[in-house]
């Protein structure tokens, strides 16, 4: 290919990345965007009992437990209000302590000590996420999962009753649940 | 080793105007593209949208930025199982071809040289290839024997390219890359799976995989695969004589993430044309050969994830492969190599420190007539590495700063060290900014210190290369700078400029020639050759990569890549920057993946390869498609055709005593059966 011509092509090409293309917008997100989404429902359709939630100024703190499962995707949350609370997003190493957090997120990949963590866990008032396979089904909250290009949702509302939290009808309606306890109110 | 010609010296005053212009391109391209990023079209606010939306929304692949290498100061291409089977390549070579920055060329059915950002050839030695964390390179020559590593195409996982010195944390041999396979954890691969292939020149391919579980959370796989290929053509037409046959089988067996151990043991039979020279009549033959090479391998690698964060593993595998060219050489050698690692986060420093050792042991044939002879036959070798890396938050989640620097010590080139620095800014969660500089050394191989191989016999006189043992290791100072942009939520944009400096490159010397009556060959001058480092050189590139989901049922992905290396070694007697001609200045390929309803898809890919002015390697174009139909749950079958546009092209002149041949259109039906 003579240089002229490529320097043409080149140039094309240089053009043709740099346009600004817009795709139809039906609702096609990355993964973690949408998992992102839901995490801040959670946060909205779930009702803390009374004094177990930050007080009123306090910012209600996202934990994020062995690393960020949202590929960078739930940092804009943070400082955003839910249910007129600023959203604080934590980091945490799989050992810290999570005394401050009213939601933890638990990375996939701390499945051998999740049996641990539910101890240390038993009697809060915590909210516990995870995309970790069989999550909801061994003593976790909500799970995330995914079936074929959807994001849905599993909800253990026995652990939830536990934790003495109420996630509203609005979420239960849209999840998949396990568990004795009538969902909801 | 590719000679070059006196006619190509009159390129270099175009090659020098032209490298201003390329680098004016490059330039302006990346001024579009931040443009470009700063008038994206306004994104979706997950946090806006009510619980519904989301349930209802539809998942389009993940950006570019895979979780872990998108965050990282480097230039990372990853190839997904996806990508693998709906390309419908039957190989990895084939699969590597859309890599920007990469360069395969096939040589003959069995054999392909690949490279990273320059200096192809079947010898090929400045990169690191590793499988489930195994180095795979042939420490003879520091390349690698595609035809050894014929997995299972079904269980990789994911193939990982970085282009550009990995040399800190991979060690000696990652100078222009690394290219890392990681077949699937074994809770990915339960069940039973066979696939077999047939077509013109596919001759029969099977591949059979059962997977099963035990205990609290082990499972395991086992597998194994036949391989027949038709032979291919000659490029002044006729039969190449280069048919392939393989053999492959091996297991794998994880408990949860903690402890791995796997195993694989392969043969392949490969036929070949090679140039044979001799003092005595008819000095010169092309003769049909067949190789053998044989191998196995076992690795154990273990995991402690400890509760404050840290990790420990070690890694340990045995490695022993036997190569058998008759008439040139035989190859046995068996490996052991012990490896452990640690990461730990310190406040604001992630740290990664590790060392290892590896011990080798090569016994070399010289028994009969033979092209190469290895002095000494038998070496025993030891090598010691020990490595520091540290990422540093300067701003949270914005600014890192990640030093490091490996130190080994190998019996060929003594001590290297190898450092890099790279610095990656985030300046919001859409786009990221980096740059590196980094040392990587590419250390001696017994070729250069051990051997002497006949380059070429006549009437009463031979050409050999003779071993140096002052051969020292080929240097390399390289500075990358790189962009990634999440453009809208589904175009991303991957954008990567590099100047390399190298010092100390390889090059041929003639040592003055002395007369031979020994008894045995007829008398004859005898002009002994040697690798010495006196070239010195540099490489401009740029790699571009975008990946567009237009809608769920259709993605697109574009690869460019411009390379300009430029050698000089101006205290040479021979002419030696022929290695600056074989590679492409130009590659770029786009593909189309389609999935035309539920049980159909179509994917095609096109290839433009530049040509090489060494051999005179004319500029081609490649067509693959792959047509897939899922006739059940359980059965697919795929309709491939490769090279769909070209009855056959070659894609590389021949190597020293290497023919090489044409790559055919190859057209062939895959079933896969999963139960």
């Amino acid at each position: 290919m003579n240089r002229r011509r490529f320097s043409l092509i080149a140039s094309i090409v240089a053009a043709a990345i740099a346009l600004p293309v817009y795709a139809a917008e039906n609702l096609q997100l990355v993964e973690q965007q949408i998992k992102a989404g839901m995490l801040y429902n959670f946060l909205k359709y779930t009702e803390w009992p009374a004094g177990r939630m930050p007080a009123s100024g306090e910012p209600v703190v996202v934990c994020l437990l062995g690393g960020d499962p949202f590929g960078g995707h739930l940092r804009p949350m943070a400082g955003r209000t839910v249910n007129q609370q600023t959203i604080g997003v934590r980091t945490l190493p799989p050992g810290a302590e999570i005394q401050d957090c009213s939601l933890v997120v638990v990375h996939a990949d701390l499945q051998s000590s999740w049996p641990d963590m539910q101890r240390r866990l038993a009697g809060r008032s915590v909210l516990t996420v995870s995309d970790m396979p069989g999550f909801a089904s061994t003593g976790g909250m909500i799970e995330f999962t995914r079936t074929d290009n959807r994001i849905g949702v599993t909800i253990n509302t026995d652990s939830v009753t536990a934790a003495h939290l109420v996630v509203q009808d609005r979420l239960l309606r849209l999840a998949r649940t396990v568990g004795k306890t009538p969902p909801g109110r | 080793m590719t000679p070059s010609s006196p006619r190509l010296d009159a390129h270099a005053a175009r090659d020098q105007r032209w490298r201003k212009r390329a680098v004016l391109h490059i330039t302006t391209a990346l001024g579009l593209i931040i443009a470009a990023g700063d008038a994206s079209a306004a994104e979706v606010d997950p946090f806006l949208l009510s619980p519904e939306q989301l349930f209802d929304a539809t998942v389009v692949s993940a950006s570019r930025m895979p979780e872990r290498l998108g965050d990282t100061a480097a230039a990372a291409y990853i190839i997904t199982q996806e990508d693998i089977a709906r390309s419908g390549v039957t190989n990895i070579p084939d699969a590597l071809r859309i890599v920007p920055g990469v360069n395969v060329a096939q040589l003959a059915s069995h054999i392909w040289a690949i490279s990273i950002r320059g200096f192809n050839s079947f010898f090929a030695n400045k990169l690191l290839v590793m499988v489930d964390g195994r180095t795979v390179y042939n420490p003879v020559f520091g390349g690698v024997f595609w035809e050894a590593h014929d997995l299972v195409l079904e269980d990789i996982d994911r193939i990982e390219v970085i282009r550009g010195p990995g040399g800190t944390l991979w060690g000696a041999n990652a100078v222009n890359g690394v290219i890392n396979i990681i077949t699937k954890h074994t809770r990915d691969t339960q069940g039973s799976l066979v696939s077999a292939i047939y077509g013109n020149e596919e001759r029969g391919t099977a591949s059979a995989r059962h997977g099963g579980a035990f205990g609290e959370d082990g499972s395991y796989r086992i597998y194994a695969k036949v391989l027949k290929r038709d032979s291919s053509r000659q490029p002044a037409g006729g039969d190449a004589y280069d048919s392939w046959s393989s053999y492959r089988g091996g297991f794998r067996a994880d408990w949860g993430d903690r402890f791995t151990i796997q195993g694989d043991a392969f043969r392949t039979d490969a036929d070949y044309m090679r140039a044979d020279y001799s003092l005595l009549p008819p000095y010169l033959a092309v003769n049909q050969q067949n190789l053998r090479y044989t191998g196995a391998n076992l690795l154990g690698r273990w995991t402690d994830r400890r509760d404050d964060g840290s990790l420990l593993t070690v890694q340990a595998y045995l490695d022993w492969a036997r190569r058998d060219e008759p008439y040139n050489f035989i190859d046995d050698r068996l490996m052991f190599d012990l490896e452990a690692q640690y990461n730990m986060t310190l406040g604001r420093h992630e740290l990664v420190a590790g060392a290892g050792y590896r011990y080798s042991r090569a016994e070399e044939d010289n028994e009969g007539t033979r092209d190469i002879f290895f002095s000494p036959e038998e070496r025993h070798d030891s090598i010691y590495n020990a490595f520091l890396q540290d990422k540093i938050t300067l701003s949270p989640e914005r600014l890192f700063l990640t030093v490091g620097t490996k130190l080994e010590h190998n019996p060929f080139s003594g001590l290297e060290i190898q450092p890099n620095a790279r610095l990656l800014w985030q300046p919001d969660q859409t786009q990221a900014i980096w740059a590196a500089v980094s040392r990587a050394v590419r250390t001696p191989t017994p070729l250069e210190q051990d051997v002497q191989a006949t380059l070429g016999a006549g009437p009463g006189v031979q050409a050999a290369i003779v071993g140096n043992k002052n051969f020292d290791s080929e240097e390399l100072t390289a500075y990358e700078i790189g962009y990634r942009k999440q453009i809208t939520p589904t175009l991303s944009a991957d954008l990567t400029a590099f100047y390399n400096d190298y010092d100390r490159l390889s090059t041929l010397a003639l040592l003055t020639p002395y007369p031979v009556n020994n008894g045995i060959d007829p008398p004859h001058l005898f002009i002994p050759v040697e690798f010495q480092n006196e070239m010195t050189g540099e490489a401009l590139g740029l790699e571009a990569s975008v990946t567009w989901n237009v809608s769920a049922n259709l993605k697109l992905t574009a690869n460019y890549s411009y390379l300009h290396v430029s050698l000089r070694a101006d205290n040479s007697q021979l002419p030696q920057e022929g290695a600056q001609y074989t590679n492409p200045y130009h590659q770029a390929n786009i593909r189309a993946s389609w999935n035309i309803s539920d049980n159909w898809t179509l994917d095609t890919t096109g290839y433009f390869v530049d040509r090489l002015r060494a051999n005179d390697v004319g500029a081609y174009f490649r067509v693959d498609a792959n047509l897939g139909w899922r006739i059940n749950e359980r059965l697919r079958l795929n309709l491939i055709a490769q090279n769909l546009t070209d009855a056959a092209h070659r894609e590389m002149g021949p190597a020293t005593g290497l023919n090489a041949s044409e790559v055919q259109r190859s057209v062939f039906g895959r079933l896969t059966w999963e139960f």
